[in-house]
């Protein structure tokens, strides 16, 4: 099969053209697309990403508009209140993902985030110039409008919990938030 | 009845541009494809949209299931004189084959009293090491018996030495992230951060792996 075929003298007995003897490249193309499948499939399809994260330099400090979400042992359940924590209080609940917990956050950080899709658009469509679609930006995410967001977590909640709301977090233009311990009391109220 | 001719030979193709092709993208792929840097724990990290690429020099915390610490730091210089003064502080002797041999190693988590072993040990005695080990110490209780506290704290100073002595590199200055499993315990993780806030380490990122459709709800 892989032998190198030679023409036969017998047709070119009269015209000897000098021919480029032909290769069998059949083992060849085999090997090539055998590499070609091993190297697409262990191809890294999902590359890694990561999340940056700025911690307060100093304790979290609470805000009249704060907002606390309590991240427990069940995922299907999180807990949040608005303001101070009082024993007894009631807390809300909510479910993880896009009609749950972001439509909370979303809510609570409406002005910020309709305000910053306003500009991304203005941006994408040339009204803004970089240096003014920064300079807003800076200003929305410092904006007083902003509710801090303290996380809090119980002692058996998982890591992917806590970074599922850390990105809807993000997803909702929220920046100012802090992760905490979640007090006793916090503690017997999701119980 | 009429004989049909059958053609003896299969027809010859002309194959050249197919295998053209083929080694093109052989090539390619080889050329675009990065070694996975072997890990002694298998990390299933959590999915997020908002994702930058991890950044380049960084001193990794990998945190598995059990909430076991492994360590790791990419510039072999640096690791090299990390694990000297480490060496030092925990009085382990390191002949000088096991500090090139740790400088080119990864992610590792085993004490500095174990490490001598776990430089030596080869890739079977490494799995079963990996495998026994406590994770990197933390002790809460005595911050002098911490070893991730000078891991990190000798880390990041010949890392920034490292740079500096190098202007020439240009290098990005190190970058400290977490990667953890989404089955670890938080509290687990606390700790590390804790050690973060005592080292004041503001900023670091979470590795993690993009989520494939944002509009989506996340399926756990």
């Amino acid at each position: 099969m892989a032998d190198v075929q030679q023409n036969t003298p017998q047709n070119n007995r009269r015209r000897p053209v000098l021919q480029a003897p032909r290769i069998d490249m059949t083992p060849m193309v085999d090997l090539a697309f055998l590499l070609l499948t091993f190297f697409v499939l262990t191809a890294e399809l999902n590359k890694q990403q990561a999340i940056s994260m700025a911690f307060p330099a100093e304790g979290p400090a609470m805000q009249v508009n704060g907002m606390t979400v309590i991240v427990g042992k069940n995922p299907e359940k999180i807990f949040w209140y608005r303001g101070e924590f009082t024993p007894g209080m009631h807390l809300e609940v909510t479910t993880p993902g896009k009609d749950g917990l972001r439509k909370v956050l979303q809510d609570a950080n409406r002005t910020v985030f309709e305000n910053l899709n306003v500009i991304n658009r203005q941006y994408q469509l040339g009204l803004l110039s970089e240096t003014a679609y920064n300079e807003k930006r800076s200003q929305l995410s410092s904006s007083k409008a902003m509710p801090f967001v303290v996380v809090k977590w119980a002692d058996d909640a998982s890591y992917g919990y806590i970074v599922d709301v850390i990105d809807e977090l993000n997803r909702t233009a929220n920046s100012k938030y802090a992760l905490v311990k979640a007090t006793d009391a916090e503690m017997a109220l999701i119980r | 009845m009429p004989k049909i001719k059958v053609p003896r030979s299969s027809p010859s193709l002309d194959m050249t541009p197919m295998v053209d092709l083929a080694f093109l993208l052989v090539t390619f792929f080889m050329l675009t494809a990065t070694m996975r840097t072997p890990e002694p724990v298998t990390v299933d990290t959590p999915s997020s949209i908002d994702a930058k690429e991890v950044p380049k020099n960084t001193m990794l915390i990998t945190i598995d299931t059990l909430g076991r610490v492994f360590y790791n730091i990419e510039n072999p210089t640096v690791r090299r004189i990390a694990l000297e003064n480490m060496a030092k502080r925990f009085e382990v002797k390191f002949t000088e084959e096991q500090l090139v041999k740790f400088s080119n190693m990864q992610s590792f988590g085993v004490s500095v009293k174990e490490l001598p072993a776990y430089i030596d040990g080869d890739a079977s005695k490494r799995k079963v090491m990996d495998a026994a080990t406590k994770g990197i110490p933390i002790d809460t209780a005595d911050q002098d018996k911490s070893e991730l506290r000078f891991w990190i704290y000798n880390g990041r100073l010949e890392a920034k030495r490292f740079s500096d002595e190098n202007p020439k590199l240009q290098l990005k200055p190190l970058r400290i992230a977490i990667k953890a499993d989404n089955k670890s315990a938080y509290k687990k993780i606390d700790f590390v951060l804790d050690e973060f806030k005592r080292q004041e380490i503001f900023n670091f990122n979470l590795i993690t792996n993009l989520e494939a459709n944002p509009n989506e709800k996340k399926s756990k």
